[in-house]
């Protein structure tokens, strides 16, 4: 990460705090190192580390009783330099908090010598929740204290991924009306470099999380200097100009259902005419069916067409001079959207609409929009590769080319998120580590969220996790009838109650490890701590093994190891020393993990840490499919935007489940998760007993595992009764589960369209392991009759009206930053073999 | 010998030009084969609020157009394009349907939507429209309403 500002978008969720004096300010840090020789004490130590050297058994938001915050950085204000620089000095402060996020419960115990400190701080942030949830409210109360809310003005604290600061205003300014430190922190953010300093009367807030170590990490060269704050780019040396110049994304959840609407608005920055060419991600169960094309106050509705087919009309409108823009799919979680003819200072917009289903995954529903496609390695030989270069190569070929920023690179492309939640349960909280966001509006079950204004770089995957884990959540049938009398339904099917009642056998667990370039630094972190944590979890009957993979693949034995004492903290020395670097021969992974002798008396349990980031997905879920046998594949998506497509069909395919692991996620919590989910059978075998439901995908319907229920969605003729019936085993029990169906409603339309998805993706499924002729074909006319995008059907709008003078112009590939965390020169680079 | 090199090479020439010739040629006439035009969709509710319709679009021959983009019309309460039937347009026919609950509605004839699409060859295709329905704000469907389509005017042709 070059960008400091970039990392604005910090996880924004608190638990400590301080109040800077005037003059000079002092930051109020965990567990940091007292002066720069302890810092670099620590320097091999993640904060992951650092919390289990503590004893602290969870990272998250959990009271930690009686910890002491002695560390306080004073920040001298510099006078002309634009720039803070950070010391430490031992605190006289004793300040113990626990919480969630901001806004949420929210506990303190803290003396601090200024009577205006913690309990007023608190007070207000509980007023800024109360007041946030009031359209216009002022920002600012009248005695000019700014009214809490987690973006404001906020900056990220490097070496403190869990801090954030951000800028009170003087008594003047906010008399003087509200968003006066806002406007100039944005104005000053444009500026390259981009600098700060503090007007007069006004006073920097930092916020920390409880419980974290700032304990600076390897890979940030910043982060050496624990505790500073930064506000300038030093690496960034110019801004490229893109084609591409925003995005906003409208979404709109009713329970699992969301209807999204992505807007792409680009605009020619070039004294000529071109073609804007830009790769992006959707979320890979995404049912795109709208495509609308904008030119000034025209609006064009794009078609579905056979992708051949729309690829020749594009071509021939783009050769005769007409706006023309195509829209295909190159993964179910990449598209590639195409515009020509913009002329110089033009603006064209694209809309595109999907529909998708919400995972629900212990306790919450999670909202998920990815907004980078990460750099992928492709073997050789890949029949369809995804290409990572580096910005400006052009692309001479046909495969799909992804150009990414260098370090020293930015655009103005920016991304606004607004989702409008109506989960029709009672809403227990609304999260996101990945980014900082505004709650607008907010009652029992509905709420709408933003992104934060000052957290708007389009570099890791928006996730929203939508807390109902306080709500009854019980399986359902939704149902919709179009004017043809077809039928459509989705089954959320939960887990019954009474399997957590049972135990788990022994297992045999094997750890397969990601170790490629796109891995290293913070990615390879979360996987060991996640690791870690795993093989302090087995039980003494379980066995292991640990494989590791990047341009070869080797393991930490040659049989399953017990999980003794003296074997864990052998495989402890072992995960210390991986560390990532080279390419991602996943196959030879995937072999070596499936291949390796099993244990008969045990169930086999592989668990998959990977970013996903590699091009040929298809080869690697047809060798998942003819080498699985009884073993299940439990895969995690490491880093902050994970390949979900490939990691959501392995845990499919393989009768597992997928777990993420974010940059900021707790290793230990995700690692917690997994356990408590196989610690208990999962209900299997599982069959639909009530007749007329025809067509329900996925085929094969997935194993039932403790907190992750699963969607089914089918067809149906006629009535339906009240209630439909499944049998399933738990163990050696034969189970059956009545689930209620309620009425048909003009509501759920959406059905028809993600059951055709679905049933899609199912045929697509089978292409990995067969090459039957008449699979792409049935998918073709299924996606053209649902006007749905898919690998053979693609949308294209031309303007017919008006012809653009001259040549066709220049065509621009929009370049994207590498996703968050992960290393342009370990990835992008072409001298880099990965 | 030499006489017959040089023979050689200009036979290799005149055939390679030849060839360039008739890629060229070819690429040409796929060019000039295929045009762009859109066609106006014109609803006359005659003298009544217009608060729905739906229209087939079509061409009597299949295969003289394809359809490659469905546009909004100029009236505000339908300049949002309006949805399309996508098992109709597998077979070429554009079954176009929209509503508008806007106050104020258009009564006289009106562009609801227009049709942009490509022309295969130089004849002038053979289109058909019809109106299915039309209806007012509350639903009442009108008996007595037109449709009509015209060749949309070039941007910047005011003729």
């Amino acid at each position: 990460m070059s960008n400091h500002w970039t990392q604005l978008r910090t996880v924004a969720v608190c638990v400590g705090l301080f109040v800077l004096a005037v003059g000079g300010a002092t930051l109020v840090l965990p567990s940091c190192g007292t002066s720069t020789q302890r810092s670099n004490q620590q320097t091999s130590a993640s904060p992951n580390e650092q919390l289990e050297r503590d004893g602290a058994e969870s990272p998250g938001w959990s009271a930690r009783s009686g910890s002491t915050f002695d560390n306080v950085i004073s920040v001298p204000k510099a006078e002309d330099s634009g720039q803070f620089e950070l010391g430490f000095q031992q605190s006289r402060e004793r300040l113990d908090f626990s919480g969630t996020t901001l806004g949420d419960e929210v506990e303190a115990d803290a003396e601090p010598e200024d009577d205006r400190g913690l309990p007023w701080m608190m007070e207000q942030m509980e007023l800024a929740q109360a007041r946030s949830n009031e359209a216009g409210t002022p920002l600012y109360d009248d005695d000019g204290n700014l009214l809490l809310r987690p973006s404001q003005s906020q900056m990220n604290v490097v070496g403190h991924p869990d801090a954030f600061a951000f800028v009170k205003p003087s008594r003047r300014q906010a008399l003087a009306g509200a968003h006066v430190v806002e406007e100039r922190l944005a104005r000053d953010q444009k500026k390259m470099p981009p600098t700060f300093e503090l007007a007069p009367g006004e006073e920097l807030w930092v916020i920390a999380k409880a419980g974290v170590a700032a304990t600076p990490s390897n890979d940030d060269p910043w982060a050496a200097r624990c505790g500073m704050l930064h506000t300038t780019l030093p690496d960034v040396t110019h801004v490229v100009p893109v084609p591409l110049e925003h995005t906003a994304v409208n979404a709109d959840i009713n329970g699992y259902i969301g209807a999204v609407n992505v807007k792409q608005k680009f605009h020619n920055p070039y004294s000529t005419k071109i073609e804007a060419t830009y790769v992006f991600p959707l979320p890979q169960n995404a049912a795109v069916n709208g495509f609308v094309m904008t030119i000034g106050d025209r609006t064009i509705r794009g078609v579905i067409r056979e992708r051949e087919e729309a690829e020749q009309i594009y071509a021939q409108a783009r050769a005769r001079g007409h706006v023309a823009s195509l829209l295909t799919q190159e993964r179910p979680n990449i598209f590639t959207q195409k515009v020509a003819n913009i002329e110089p200072q033009a603006r064209i917009d694209v809309d595109i609409t999907y529909f998708h289903t919400l995972p629900y995954r212990d306790g919450a529903y999670e909202f998920i929009f990815p907004m980078v496609v990460g750099p992928r390695f492709n073997p050789s030989a890949s029949p369809d590769p995804i290409i990572a270069s580096p910005n400006g190569t052009p692309n001479p070929t046909s495969a799909t080319q992804v150009n990414y920023l260098r370090p020293t690179e930015r655009s103005g492309h920016d991304i606004a998120i607004t989702v409008d939640v109506n989960a029709a349960m009672p809403i227990q909280s609304l999260t996101s580590r990945s980014h900082v966001i505004h709650l607008d509006h907010y009652s029992d079950d509905q709420a709408t969220v933003t992104l934060s204004p000052n957290d708007t770089i389009p570099n890791k995957d928006f996730v929203l996790r939508i807390d109902v884990a306080g709500a009854d959540v019980r399986s359902g049938l939704l149902t919709h009838m179009d004017e043809s009398g077809e039928g459509f339904f989705s089954l959320m099917l939960v887990p019954p109650s009474h399997q957590q009642a049972l135990q788990r056998q022994p297992l045999e667990l094997v750890f397969l490890l990601d170790c490629s370039g796109s891995m290293s630094g913070k990615p390879m972190e979360q996987s060991k701590a996640a690791m870690r944590r795993a093989l302090r979890s087995m039980n003494a009957e379980d066995t292991f093994q640990i494989i590791r993979f990047s341009a070869d693949a080797s393991a930490l034995g040659p049989a399953p190891i017990a999980a003794t004492p003296e074997n864990i903290a052998q495989a402890m020395d072992y995960v210390d020393r991986l560390s990532g670097g080279g390419g991602t021969m996943m196959l030879r992974g995937i072999e070596a993990a499936l291949d390796f002798p099993h244990d008969a008396e045990r169930m086999r349990f592989v668990v998959f840490m990977t970013d996903g980031f590699i091009g040929n997905d298809q080869q690697i879920l047809g060798a998942v499919h003819d080498k699985l046998g009884a073993a299940r594949i439990f895969s995690f998506g490491v880093g902050s935007s994970p390949n979900r497509f490939l990691l959501d069909r392995l845990a499919q395919l393989g009768n597992g489940a997928v777990a993420y692991l974010g940059l900021q996620d707790p290793a230990v919590d995700v690692m917690d998760a997994f356990f408590q989910r196989v610690a208990h059978p999962a209900l299997t075998d599982i069959a639909l007993a009530t007749n007329g439901l025809h067509e329900v995908y996925p085929r094969r319907i997935p194993d039932l595992f403790a907190g992750r229920p699963v969607i089914l969605t089918g067809r149906f003729q006629g009535e339906l009764p009240e209630s439909i019936t499944l049998s399933a085993r738990l163990g050696a029990e034969d189970v059956t589960m009545t689930v209620p169906v309620e009425q048909a409603g003009a509501t759920n339309d959406a059905l028809a369209t993600l059951w055709a998805r679905t049933k899609i993706a199912d045929l697509m499924n089978m292409l990995a392991w067969t090459d039957d002729p008449q699979l792409p074909e049935a998918v073709t006319q299924l996606a053209l009759g649902f006007d749905l995008m898919s690998k053979y059907t693609a949308f294209v709008a031309v303007d017919s009206l008006s012809v653009t003078e001259g040549d066709h112009g220049v065509s621009v590939v929009v370049p994207v930053p590498v996703p968050e965390g992960v290393r342009y020169e370990t990835t992008v680079s072409p001298q880099v073999s990965r | 010998m030499m006489l017959r090199v040089l023979l050689t090479i200009v036979a290799m020439t005149v055939t390679a030009l030849l060839c360039g010739a008739g890629e060229r040629h070819e690429a040409r006439v796929a060019q000039e084969q295929v045009r762009f035009v859109a066609y106006d969709v014109i609803v006359d509710p005659v003298g009544r609020p217009l608060g729905a319709y739906q229209v087939d679009f079509a061409a009597a021959r299949p295969g003289d157009i394809t359809i490659v983009g469905i546009e909004g019309g100029e009236h505000p309460a339908f300049a949002q394009p309006p949805f399309y039937d996508p098992k109709a347009l597998m077979n070429e026919r554009a079954v176009l349907a929209a509503f508008s609950t806007d106050a104020a509605l258009p009564e006289g004839p009106t562009l609801v939507a227009r049709v942009h699409v490509r022309i295969t060859g130089d004849a002038v295709p053979d289109l058909t429209v019809a109106l299915t329905v039309a209806a007012g704000p509350g639903g009442d469907r009108f008996e007595t309403a037109t449709v009509t389509t015209r060749l949309a005017a070039p941007e910047g042709d005011d003729s």
